[in-house]
């Protein structure tokens, strides 16, 4: 086998034992299934960074779409032709960036699957994930069409249509980890903190405002699963596939 | 025609499948099979990654990226980004179709209980070395 001088020291004795695969291996089921479980273990570091910069990307635009236009609204009451131009143009690049982190953490997860499960010995469940981003897209769409009605029913239809991504996240992140991560786990609680208090309070007080304050949280969860994501991705190269 | 088996009986499909695949000379070594495993599933990888992927040397690396290249099964280009000039690898539509292949032995292989899932922390398998 291949010396690693380094990644042993870096990321402890399971990358040495784990990986890469036998250099002198005959080729064969064998040496198939251990490139296979070496691949996917590195696909979990790679799958760990895209959801970082996928909670990274989100928090920013939550802090786009539910801070900014009141920030913007509050030092300009009324906003030149330019002015205008540039505030939509940003927020056309946010959303934008958050579709290209979404297609691209979610690609990878279920690029995955396929050889995860060959491993696993679990039957495919393809037509499940298709269906999720079927629905994941169509409500997608919905909370942006919602948004913009900004009315109290309206508002309150957001956040079960919310309430449906996160669970389809979840679902999400169970499919690409073997493990749900801390950061996982802190992201959906607190998404699920947001539309739960959002809801709750506009219901007992009928003031909007707390409906964008109760989605700080969520801004504020994301960017920590993001930072905590990032930071510990390399780790991931020293776990087991769950495999 | 190909040789049959022990006894005058065909070897299953899967194993033949598989036998086909490594009869290809890129693909008898596990380092690019790992690479090609890789590159399937995902729209490309940097020179870095790679290295950070497979535990070789960047000798050793590109030997197996020209190895891959030669047989059409990936690509190499270097882009440029922030940080500067970058290799990236990518998988070919023919790489595609041996990754697909080499998927589905995976699978059959699987459901036929001729790889078996590796126990947590058991040193029977580990590769030997």
């Amino acid at each position: 086998m291949a010396e690693m001088p380094g990644d042993e020291a870096r990321f402890g004795p399971a990358v040495r034992r784990r990986g890469p695969t036998e250099e002198g291996e005959l080729p064969g089921p064998e040496m198939l299934s251990h490139a296979a479980e070496r691949a996917l273990v590195f696909q979990n570091f790679l799958i760990r960074r895209a959801w970082g910069v996928y909670y990274a990307i989100w928090s920013a635009a939550l802090v786009t779409f539910l801070v900014f236009p009141a920030l913007v609204a509050a030092a300009y009451p009324t906003l030149s032709p330019p002015g205008e131009a540039a505030y939509y143009g940003l927020i056309l690049l946010v959303v934008l960036l958050s579709v290209w982190a979404t297609s691209w953490a979610f690609g990878q997860t279920f690029r995955a699957l396929r050889l995860r499960r060959a491993l696993r010995h679990e039957s495919s469940r393809h037509w499940h994930l298709y269906l999720f981003l079927a629905v994941g897209v169509g409500l997608f769409a919905l909370v942006f069409l919602v948004a913009t009605l900004n009315s109290f029913a309206g508002l309150l239809f957001l956040d079960a249509c919310l309430g449906v991504v996160n669970l389809w996240i979840l679902l999400s992140v169970r499919d690409a980890f073997p493990r749900v991560p801390p950061e996982g786990s802190v992201a959906i609680g607190t998404y699920a903190v947001s539309i739960v208090g959002s809801a709750t309070a506009l219901v007992l007080t009928g003031n909007q405002s707390w409906f964008g304050g109760f989605w700080l949280v969520a801004i504020v969860g994301w960017a920590f699963a993001a930072l905590y994501a990032l930071y510990h991705a390399p780790e991931e190269m020293t776990r087991e596939t769950g495999v | 025609m190909r040789p049959e088996s022990e006894g005058g009986r065909s070897p299953p499909a899967d194993l033949k499948g598989l036998g086909d695949f490594f009869l290809q000379e890129p693909l008898r070594h596990s380092v690019r099979v790992l690479i090609l495993l890789s590159l399937g599933m995902n729209p490309h990888l940097g020179f870095t990654d790679l290295l950070e992927l497979t535990g070789v040397s960047k000798g050793s690396l590109s030997h197996h990226l020209d190895a891959l290249r030669a047989a059409g099964l990936a690509t190499t280009r270097t882009v440029f980004t922030l940080a500067g000039p970058r290799v990236r690898a990518e998988i070919t539509p023919r790489g595609r179709t041996v990754f697909e292949g080499l998927t589905r032995s995976l699978v059959q292989l699987s459901a036929r209980g001729n790889v078996r899932p590796p126990a947590e922390g058991s040193a029977s398998e580990l590769p030997p070395g």
